[in-house]
């Protein structure tokens, strides 16, 4: 657990360090006239001393416990979840609401463990119909059409 | 207006059949998210917030208030039945809540739990209905450098208290500062780490943020970590009323969660379960019998679960009263009104009295529509444990993905949702508490606006802050806040090492 959050915080120092060489980049103004990069340098100056505060509390003072990463089917599950919701992302400009839902429901539902094959079906035709007539149709949020439109 | 003749003005506002069915409703889905473990009512009001947003002002913030403060109530029916906490306000509840059920009492934990968090929420919102506006009367003498303070006091005081390493609190309280930087600045017009990407001038939306850090966190959470149904311990109807001498142990227990609840809340941090850990160890201390606490002591439940609904209420003063909140729930709540253009603020009281009024209104009503949904219906809630969690997560991932794409119809929107997701589960498996996120993200703009604002009234003067009594006695609780704990720990040590 130490090394993994000596890395992270580590990360954390390099991207607040990014992050207020940006900060630099922008108009400081003056004390009375304050301006848009003045307040992200105290916010980027914070981060810095966060980062270095954590990295010396992970050296000195390590946290106990092993830290759990999923493994074998744990982890399957978790990528094709993940990858699922970033594949209805990605899909649902082209594909539309409704093809994008009826993939994600359904890869969910498999993965998740639902056996019955009919019930697989059939509860991703409703979830997918009743978020399209939920928001498409009741609340009249325009959804994509993708190849329908 | 008198508080008396605001309630009565905000019950002509709730008792109309819109406002009437929000509070039902909230209630509702309140229960539910209270009952189902995961996804929280920060992450179901993230979830909602889009479908709010065709609704009144005073109806979207009397229903989203409803699923605030009604996961309070539902949050135990899992503690006491499977030992599973439906939310962290309810994890004491777990102790003796189960211990009791194994007993063959489920029936009376659940009935006092239920009644406790009435009394707690009747309780609190009777405070809140005088303590708001006192308040926000007092606030307007408040000018920028005061809220200055307030919310840097609300930032740092969470990082504070919620028991993670301080300065890993304080890493990801800057980053939620940070994302709240990106974007078009009001006052300048310059583009601040926008890279180039249009759609970013908009600034990074606050949803989105929290509908990933909680809503697809918890989703992936639970998908690889997917357990079985949860073993639930079975109870009659009749068993439900708890007996005499169980009655006359939890009012003390509940009167005083109630009053300990509120005070908490008023505190910035997540007040709703420390206020829980706090009632616990008051009870314990208070009692005849300590040790019975951890085996089934009905005071164990009565205290903390009507300390979590109080706190509830508590944490509301400062969020109506000033337009600061110091949880993230009520962070949310004060997002519903930003989305719907209402101005918060100490005026929100006498400038839009249909919402203050209403939601207080709303509060007797929905507190007395959670007993009745809580105490004889709560075999209906346990029976939803029943459904598969195949079709619960998949539910609840396709609404956070169509609820996040409609609040701006933008497919941005939709990357940060995943991109947070993932973050958020990365942040929970390090143990990194994601709560201050929520509240630097509503906070950073006040905070930066304010900042701004104060130099330009004192002329580039930083000693602002500190010369005004009220900024300046914040700031010294702020600094108190700060260096008081390491400063005893420091002690402490150099005490073991002059005895030693």
């Amino acid at each position: 657990m130490q090394r993994v959050l000596l890395v992270v915080d580590i990360t954390a120092l390099i991207l607040s360090l990014l992050y207020l060489v940006g900060a630099f980049g922008y108009p400081r103004g003056t004390m009375d006239q304050p301006g848009p990069g003045l307040y992200p340098i105290f916010v980027g100056i914070l981060l810095v001393i966060a980062s270095i505060g954590s990295i010396v509390t992970d050296l000195v003072k390590p946290a106990q416990g092993e830290l759990e990463i999923p493994k074998g089917k744990d982890l399957g599950r978790l990528l094709i979840v993940a990858g699922a919701a970033a594949a209805y992302v990605f899909l649902l400009p082209y594909a539309g609401h409704l093809l994008s839902a009826i993939m994600l429901v359904f890869i969910v539902l498999h993965t998740m463990g639902l056996t019955s094959w009919p019930m697989k079906i059939g509860v991703t035709i409703v979830i997918a119909l009743g978020s399209y007539y939920l928001f498409d149709i009741l609340l009249m949020v325009p959804l994509p059409r993708g190849i329908f439109s | 207006m008198s508080p008396l003749e605001g309630l009565l003005y905000g019950f002509s506002v709730c008792l109309s059949m819109k406002n009437l069915l929000a509070v039902i409703g909230g209630s509702i889905i309140g229960t539910l998210v209270g009952v189902l473990p995961g996804i929280g009512p920060v992450g179901a009001i993230a979830l909602l917030l889009p479908i709010t947003m065709g609704m009144s002002s005073d109806t979207s913030l009397i229903m989203l208030a409803g699923i605030y403060y009604g996961s309070m109530y539902g949050g135990s029916t899992t503690s006491i039945l499977v030992n599973v906490p439906g939310e962290a306000t309810s994890v004491v509840t777990c102790l003796d809540g189960y211990q009791m059920a194994k007993k063959g009492r489920a029936g009376a934990a659940l009935a006092v739990s239920a009644v406790g968090s009435f009394v707690a929420g009747t309780m609190g919102v009777v405070l809140l209905m005088f303590f708001a506006p006192l308040l926000a009367e007092y606030a307007l003498s408040f000018g920028p450098p005061e809220y200055f303070a307030i919310a840097l006091l609300g930032l740092f005081a969470l990082s504070r208290i919620t028991g993670a390493p301080f300065w890993q609190s304080v890493l990801v309280l800057g980053f939620g500062l940070a994302i709240a930087t990106v974007g078009l600045d009001a006052i300048s017009f310059v583009q601040r780490y926008t890279f180039g990407v249009v759609q970013l001038t908009q600034g990074i939306e606050l949803v989105p943020v929290v509908m990933g850090l909680f809503g697809v966190a918890e989703v992936l959470t639970i998908a690889a970590e997917a357990g079985g149904l949860p073993e639930i311990v079975k109870m009659k109807f009749r068993e439900l009323f708890p007996t005499r001498k169980e009655w006359r142990r939890s009012w003390g227990p509940m009167f005083r969660g109630s009053c300990l609840g509120f005070f908490w809340g008023l505190i910035p941090g997540p007040s709703t379960v420390l206020s829980t850990f706090a009632s616990y160890k008051l009870e314990k201390s208070l009692s005849k019998h300590p040790e019975e606490f951890g085996t089934g002591a009905i005071e164990a439940v009565a205290g903390p679960e009507s300390a979590n609904n109080a706190a509830a209420a508590g944490a509301m003063v400062p969020m109506l009263s000033l337009g600061i909140p110091f949880t993230p729930g009520a962070a949310m709540l004060l997002a519903a009104l930003l989305i719907q253009g209402v101005p918060t603020g100490p005026l929100l009281i006498s400038a839009r009295p249909e919402i203050f009024w209403g939601v207080v209104a709303s509060m007797y009503i929905g507190n007395v529509a959670l007993l009745i949904l809580n105490f004889p219906l709560v075999g209906v809630w346990t029976s939803i444990l029943k459904i598969p969690q195949a079709i619960l997560i998949a539910l609840i991932l396709l609404l956070t993905l169509v609820g996040a794409y409609a609040i701006n119809n933008s497919m941005l929107d939709l990357v940060v949702l995943i991109v947070m997701g993932i973050l958020g589960y990365l942040f929970r498996k390090i143990k990194f508490d994601v709560a201050p996120i929520v509240v630097a993200l509503v906070l950073g703009p006040m905070l930066e606006t304010t900042m701004r604002e104060s130099l330009y009234i004192s002329r580039g003067d930083p000693t602002i802050f500190f010369t005004r009594p009220i900024s300046g006695t914040i700031l010294a609780i702020l600094a108190i806040m700060l260096v008081a704990p390491p400063l005893w720990a420091l002690m402490r040590k150099w005490g073991k090492r002059g005895t030693a």
